[in-house]
């Protein structure tokens, strides 16, 4: 009779200890628990049997479903939040438009750079986010030897990593990552100089249609913000790596790429997102 | 900072050396009045024009060890009219041209490759190639052989 009264004690215990746990350990479904019993010297002890208890998520009066999406087990709270155990793979996505490229080029060009950035990742157990970004430039730019005219595209793929603590609720991350390029550039340079002072003084050359595609890596960091109902905001620094720096023989190259900024060696770059979960 | 950053742009203004000449040397072999030779490397007076440009390359430059000469990118033969010691020589140089993008700040530069050499023989004796490419490391393209001789007494 005492080691029964001392299991009901402990299994009492342990479920008002999960009660008042944080929402992201109420998560987990099921729990094994070790229950220490009294002997009948009073001497508490290990049980012989592992007893499973089956630990409420959440309160039930506030969930209102219970489903998967894809690959994982969700609940859906009355607020519409949806909880995940930190076990599940796939848990929600955000699609993203990127203010700040596009303000600031514009502004710093005086209207001849027109960008325009998305971006659309998946949350991964908490703690990754492939990335796909993309985006469409209309650039004019210049310089002493010449002007470029041109329009293209660029994707970009990467992982972030989370280094906040996994929590199923909180949604905003604080992240580090990695990204791969290509931008395609369809541009005409137009008055390029011919450096030949002597015969050809102030002759100049133009280039049309002409095609490029140019690769490089980025390393960023940033961070993703919810701010109300799944709507989110967030940053980026990015720091550029060109890999495509030469080219054949005679072949002009785009002095700025799409998604990469003005040709250079290395570049750098500020997102500032605004977006949403699903 | 984010200005900055976005605003990031390499230089509009062109910072590298885009001229790109053949170069020209002389090997003069002097005679003096004893008829004992020595070998000279440089021009003690050269001028020096392009055929069909008006504007003159060397003006009766003294001590000059190499003469650097522009091609042309229009057409495939370049002369140049080169008075020395009194006598106007004319340098003939067939290349072909091609065209290198170097940067949108600095523009295009024609590289050569030199096929044929030859001159009036006026008063060079012979012309050789030394180097065919005309490009942006400055190399000898062309020497000039020639023979001077002191008035005996």
């Amino acid at each position: 009779m005492r080691r029964v009264l001392g299991i009901v004690i402990v299994l009492v215990a342990a479920l008002s200890a999960y009660a008042d746990e944080p929402v992201d350990t109420l998560v987990a479904k099921q729990d094994t628990l070790q229950v220490l019993v009294g002997d009948s010297a009073g001497v508490m002890v290990l049980a012989d049997t592992i007893v499973e208890v089956d630990a409420p998520a959440v309160k039930q009066d506030t969930v209102e479903e219970k489903g998967n999406i894809l690959t994982g087990q969700y609940e859906r709270l009355k607020d519409g939040t949806r909880i995940y155990a930190d076990t599940v793979i796939y848990q929600g996505m955000n699609l993203k438009l990127d203010l700040a490229t596009t303000i600031l080029e514009a502004a710093i060009s005086k209207g001849n750079i027109l960008s325009f950035e998305a971006a659309w990742n998946i949350r991964l157990k908490q703690r990754y986010y492939p990335t796909l970004e993309g985006g469409y430039v209309n650039a004019k730019a210049s310089a002493d030897g010449g002007v470029q005219e041109s329009e293209g595209g660029f994707i970009r793929v990467g992982l972030d990593i989370n280094g906040l603590k996994k929590h199923p609720e909180r949604l905003n991350a604080a992240m580090v990552g990695i990204r791969i390029g290509t931008g395609l550039t369809n541009y005409d340079l137009l008055g390029v100089e011919l450096n030949d002072s002597y015969w050809g003084k102030g002759k100049k050359v133009d280039f049309m249609n002409q095609f490029r595609a140019d690769c490089w890596g980025e390393v960023v960091a940033g961070c993703q913000v919810q701010v109300w109902e799944g709507f989110q905001m967030g940053w980026y620094v990015r720091f550029k790596i060109l890999f495509t720096r030469t080219a054949k023989d005679g072949q002009v190259m785009p002095y700025y790429i799409p998604g990469f900024g003005y040709r250079d060696e290395t570049n750098w770059g500020v997102n500032y997102y605004i977006g949403y979960k699903f | 900072m984010v200005l900055g950053l976005v605003a990031c742009e390499p230089d509009r203004t062109c910072r590298q050396d885009t001229e790109v000449e053949a170069t020209v040397v002389l090997k003069c072999y002097h005679f003096d009045t004893l008829d004992v030779a020595k070998t000279e490397e440089t021009w003690d007076s050269i001028t020096v024009q392009g055929v069909g440009s008006d504007s003159v390359l060397y003006q009766n430059r003294k001590g000059v060890k190499h003469v650097y000469l522009p091609l042309r990118e229009d057409t495939t033969v370049t002369a140049f009219r080169m008075t020395w010691q009194g006598k106007t020589e004319t340098l003939y140089i067939r290349h072909d041209n091609t065209q290198r993008f170097v940067s949108m700040a600095c523009g295009c530069v024609i590289y050569h490759q030199i096929e044929q050499v030859w001159t009036d023989k006026v008063w060079a004796d012979s012309v050789t190639i030394l180097n065919t490419g005309v490009e942006a490391a400055e190399q000898d393209n062309i020497c000039i052989y020639a023979t001077k001789r002191d008035e005996k007494l």
